[in-house]
């Protein structure tokens, strides 16, 4: 089977950019049939110039890509934007204000079909795709009496009433409140699967990736950093960076003083473990990432707030540190503490029951399974 | 799945650029990489018009003054090609006189017309003074007289020999003023360019964000030194654009000299080049005419080069959302009246006066002033000849025609133009955009010199039509349609434009159905200006007048220069009187731009 979308050595350079560095510098990946696929990456990363190469709104300084079994760009060749099976969502919706809702989505169709589709059969391809984003009242509407979560679902009926190969939304989330977006965020998971088209979708935040996403490409400065699902990203990130960008995390440096062999906690695999030296005592860390340690290497080790345990009294294991409670957030779901060991300070979150009071001394866990470590 | 691809250490750091082709091949290069894209084509096409129209007439004026031959006609019969035109305009003593007297009345006009301006701007966006919004009407509503008009009406009151308020200045005060002399040019001038100069200013005032001053305030500055530095300073480079962009209308202004600077023998640039055309004795000569204008194009291009140099290109484009929240006003206290009363005492002079003479004038069979003896002779025989004149129904045919065609004509060309201008993001729309800039800079007097040059070479049986006429103003109104619809598409998001393509539209249905539903409204306001203008434009019918194509205002010159007061006045009034009611038009169409 030929994936759906094939992204070669793609390259771009904006040409009134100047000396500025590349847009892009030479992103590969390959989304697979039905794939929900996601850039993530900071503000002016290079995700919306890779997804406008995708659609033809630029023409890339060098690569390939390909759409199914069409070649798009390559060398020379290139096709039009006009001529890519393709839909597309964009971040500020560009729903035309002159047009009714309903010749909004009727217009890609009039731009496809060779022959004039009949009137009836237009007519009810339109309206399905505005019942499926529950839009069918607001047919007769100019699109300018919508609101703004209504015109992004309109914007996202304009995108699919062709049925096209592929969907490319390019932060279709970003300009709805934050109660709208969880919303949307949840409708948009249930179209895509329940319509099977393959997407690829642009976000900086990374609640957004991790919740859609099949696959997760994450970009920095205009390369793909890491590849991979949602819970490889979160739990086995390969770089400080990509750590950082898709969740919160605390940092800790130390020095290795031993390598050697461990079971993982289910028992099966063996795998790398090493004991480092901290400003806060020693610290076991079971990593597969730290086959490459050596002893004596400095490195970080990234935790996840929620990893990190909080005890009033000693459990008696590894990892365990006496800390101060110095901050304690009550969020609702959670409450968020900052706690202090020595001259670390440590975000841990912990269920809304927990109650340690300001100024409390805790035993802090960092569980050895939930350490990764970066060689710096 | 097997998504994962190019693993990190596979991956080579910077990939090697392409090589870049040679300079010539660039431009070919991109141009056969997009060869499918319609984009291109349409910017070639664009380039192409526009080289003919500006680059032509340009190229025909510089080699006509490098030209000497005993017809005085450009590549006549035995021409030598030479300096002898520069050296004739270098060596004669008149020349530098007439270079002052241009130079002088460019400045002391927009001296005149940037003191009023400014005062106005303040007081209407940042006082408290009474009526605004009716003084606003009234301070703009003079732009509907055109230049022409308002000069023969202040020759109608200022006239030495039988000007109304002169009458009245000499029984009073025993003065008189002159209206045929530099100062008289400058103060028709000045007030003349009040309303444009106004509007350039109150609208970056307007756009300007209130709470930039109101900071100053709460730091604990006073009104005075939040003008000073505040408003001021942030003003400074729309306030160099307005008075940059004015000085250079001053300097190019043919309808003043004409009216007030012949009669007076107040020579200046645009006047001597057309003493050069259209001598009173002898054959024209062109060479030297040439020369002229080639000087007057370079006064004109370089302040505006030099400035569009300063501030760079991004600027000139920028629009602001207008959401700008305006600052407290200034309270006046108990000048507010009397300033007030000021602004009402300037209207009357700047409007009312004007408007009243040229009414007076009309219903009398001969001017002589005003007084008893003139009150009995009132009648409108005037009105009756005028209008049962077929030469004048002509004209009137004629200059409708010529407007809603050259309308036309710019504003599509305009808006494909400018389409490019703003969309395409090729490194060589700046010679479009050049292209479309330079006629700004091109004097209509020089461009109607130029095409009078164009049209005697070049085989082209239009001389003498009205077709000519509307070619050079297509050609010189181009740069005031560009802006607007630069603007437009400035404002008009692309991801509109976008989506049709990612929604499988061509650009030529992208353009039917989404592009130009969009910028309807801009394009009827700026085919409304353009017409305006076009009726307004004295300069190109005249020169490129025959007993065919002549249009009011030529109609107008013509009889005010043959002593025919009457009936000039009677078109005056007329010829103003749909002027203004399409400025009223304009506005109302330009309320309704969103959609
Ligand atoms: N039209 C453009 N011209 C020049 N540079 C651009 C243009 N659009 C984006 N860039 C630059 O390219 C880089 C990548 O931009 P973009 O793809 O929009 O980032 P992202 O979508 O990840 O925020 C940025 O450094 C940005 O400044
Ligand atoms: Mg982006």
């Amino acid at each position: 089977m030929v994936a759906a979308i094939e992204v070669r050595s793609l390259h771009h350079r904006y040409a009134g950019a100047g000396d500025h560095p590349a847009a892009i510098n030479d992103v590969s990946f390959v989304v697979e049939e039905n794939q929900f696929f996601t850039l993530l990456g900071p503000s002016g990363c290079g995700k919306t110039t890779t997804l406008r190469c995708i659609a033809g709104l630029e023409r890339p300084t060098s690569g390939e890509i390909r759409l199914g079994d069409v070649v798009v760009v390559s060398g020379r060749h290139f096709v039009p934007t006009h001529k890519r099976d393709i839909g597309m969502v964009f971040q500020d919706y560009a729903v035309w204000p002159h047009m009714t809702v309903f010749e909004n989505v009727a217009f890609p169709l009039r731009m496809t079909s060779r022959r004039r589709m009949r009137a009836s059969e237009l007519r009810g391809k339109v309206m399905s795709t505005l019942e499926l984003m529950g839009m069918e009242r607001f047919e007769k509407r100019r699109a300018t009496q919508l609101s703004g979560g209504q015109q992004q679902r309109l914007s996202l009926a304009r995108a699919l009433v062709r049925e096209p190969q592929v969907l490319l939304l390019d932060e279709p989330l970003s300009s709805l409140d934050a109660r709208l977006r969880s919303r949307m965020r949840a409708e948009l998971r249930r179209i895509q699967r329940q319509l099977g088209v393959t997407t690829v979708f642009v976000t900086h935040d990374q609640v957004e990736a991790l919740s859609l996403s099949n696959m997760i490409a994450v970009m920095n400065d205009g390369d793909i950093v890491q590849l991979g699902r949602p819970r490889d990203l979160y739990f086995r990130p390969q770089t400080q960076f990509v750590g950082n960008l898709v969740g919160a995390a605390n940092l800790v440096h130390g020095r290795v003083i031993s390598v050697d062999e461990a079971d993982d906690e289910d028992g099966t695999p063996v795998v790398r473990a090493a004991t480092l030296e901290t400003t806060f005592g020693t610290l076991r860390v079971t990593d597969p990432s730290a086959e490459q340690m050596r002893v004596g290497a400095e490195c970080s080790v990234l935790v996840r707030p929620e990893s990190v345990i909080l005890h009033s009294e000693s459990p008696e294991r590894e990892n365990v540190f006496i800390g101060r409670v110095e901050l304690a957030l009550f969020v609702g779901e959670a409450v968020d503490h900052e706690v202090s060991i020595g001259e670390l300070m440590l975000n841990a979150r912990a269920a809304s029951v927990t109650r340690f009071r300001r100024e409390e001394k805790v035993f802090v866990e960092l569980p050895a399974s939930s350490c990764v470590v970066f060689a710096e | 799945m097997t998504a994962v691809e190019a693993p990190p250490a596979e991956r080579v750091p910077e990939p090697a650029p392409p090589p870049r082709p040679p300079w010539y091949l660039r431009g070919l290069d991109t141009l056969m990489a997009r060869r499918l894209q319609g984009r291109t084509v349409l910017a070639i096409v664009a380039v192409v018009i526009l080289l003919y129209l500006v680059l032509a007439p340009l190229f025909l004026l510089g080699s006509t003054s490098f030209q000497t031959n005993n017809d005085n006609l450009p590549f006549a019969k035995g021409t030598k090609w030479n300096f002898a035109n520069y050296r004739a305009v270098f060596t004669h003593g008149s020349t530098y006189t007439i270079l002052g007297n241009t130079l002088v009345f460019a400045l002391g006009s927009l001296a005149v017309a940037g003191v009023i301006a400014l005062a106005f701007a303040w007081l209407l966006e940042r006082s408290n003074i009474p009526c605004r919004s009716v003084l606003f009407v009234l301070v703009i509503a003079p732009s509907g007289m055109p230049l022409l008009i308002s000069s023969i009406a202040w020759s109608l009151l200022l006239n030495p020999t039988n000007g109304v308020v002169n009458q009245v200045l000499d029984t009073v005060l025993g003065v008189k003023f002159n209206a045929y002399s530099l100062p008289g040019m400058i103060f028709v001038m000045g007030i003349g360019m009040v309303p444009l100069t106004f509007l350039l200013i109150v609208g970056s005032l307007r756009a300007m964000n209130g709470s930039l001053e109101d900071a100053a305030t709460t730091s604990g500055a006073s009104g005075v030194t939040t003008l000073r530095k505040v408003t001021l300073p942030l003003l400074t480079p729309a306030l160099l654009a307005a008075f940059v962009y004015q000085f250079v209308t001053a300097v190019k202004d043919f309808d003043v000299p004409l009216i007030l600077g012949l009669p007076g023998h107040v020579n200046t640039l645009s006047l001597e080049i057309y003493n050069n055309t259209n001598p009173p004795v002898g054959v024209p000569s062109y060479g030297r005419a040439s020369t002229y204008g080639f000087f007057l194009f370079l006064l004109a291009l370089v302040p505006l080069v030099v400035y569009n140099r300063a501030i760079g290109s991004r600027g000139r484009y920028a629009t602001l959302s207008g959401r700008a929240r305006r600052p407290v006003r200034v309270n006046l206290g108990r000048w507010r009246w009397a300033i007030f009363a000021g602004c009402i005492g300037y209207v009357c002079i700047a409007l009312l006066l004007p408007l009243f003479i040229l009414v007076w004038t009309s219903l009398q069979p001969f001017y002589s002033g005003i007084n008893v003896a003139a009150w009995n002779r009132l009648n409108t025989a005037g009105w009756n000849n005028t209008f049962n004149d077929p030469n004048v129904i002509h004209a009137m045919k004629n200059t409708l025609i010529v407007g809603a065609v050259t309308a036309a004509v710019t504003m599509v060309l305009s808006a494909f133009i400018s389409w490019v201008i703003v969309r395409a993001r090729s490194r060589s729309v700046w010679l479009l955009d050049m292209l479309a800039f330079i006629p700004h800079a091109i004097p209509s007097i020089v461009l109607g010199l130029s095409l009078l040059l164009v049209y005697l070479v070049l085989p082209v049986p239009i001389y003498g039509t009205i077709w000519i006429i509307v070619i050079g103003q297509a050609t010189l109104f181009t740069s005031l349609g560009t802006r607007l619809m630069s603007a437009a598409f400035a404002q008009m998001q692309v991801g509109l434009e976008e989506a049709a393509a990612t929604s499988g539209a061509p650009l030529r249905r992208t353009w039917f159905r989404v592009i130009a539903p969009l910028i309807r409204a801009p394009f009827a306001n700026g085919y409304l200006l353009v017409f305006m203008a076009s009726m307004q434009n004295l300069t190109i019918p005249l020169l490129l007048a025959s007993p065919t194509n002549t249009v009011m205002s030529a109609m107008i010159y013509q009889k005010w220069n043959y002593g025919l007061t009457t009936e000039a006045t009677v078109m005056c009034v007329t010829l103003t009187a749909i002027t203004i009611t399409l400025a009223v038009l304009v506005r109302g169409v330009g309320g309704k731009a969103d959609v």
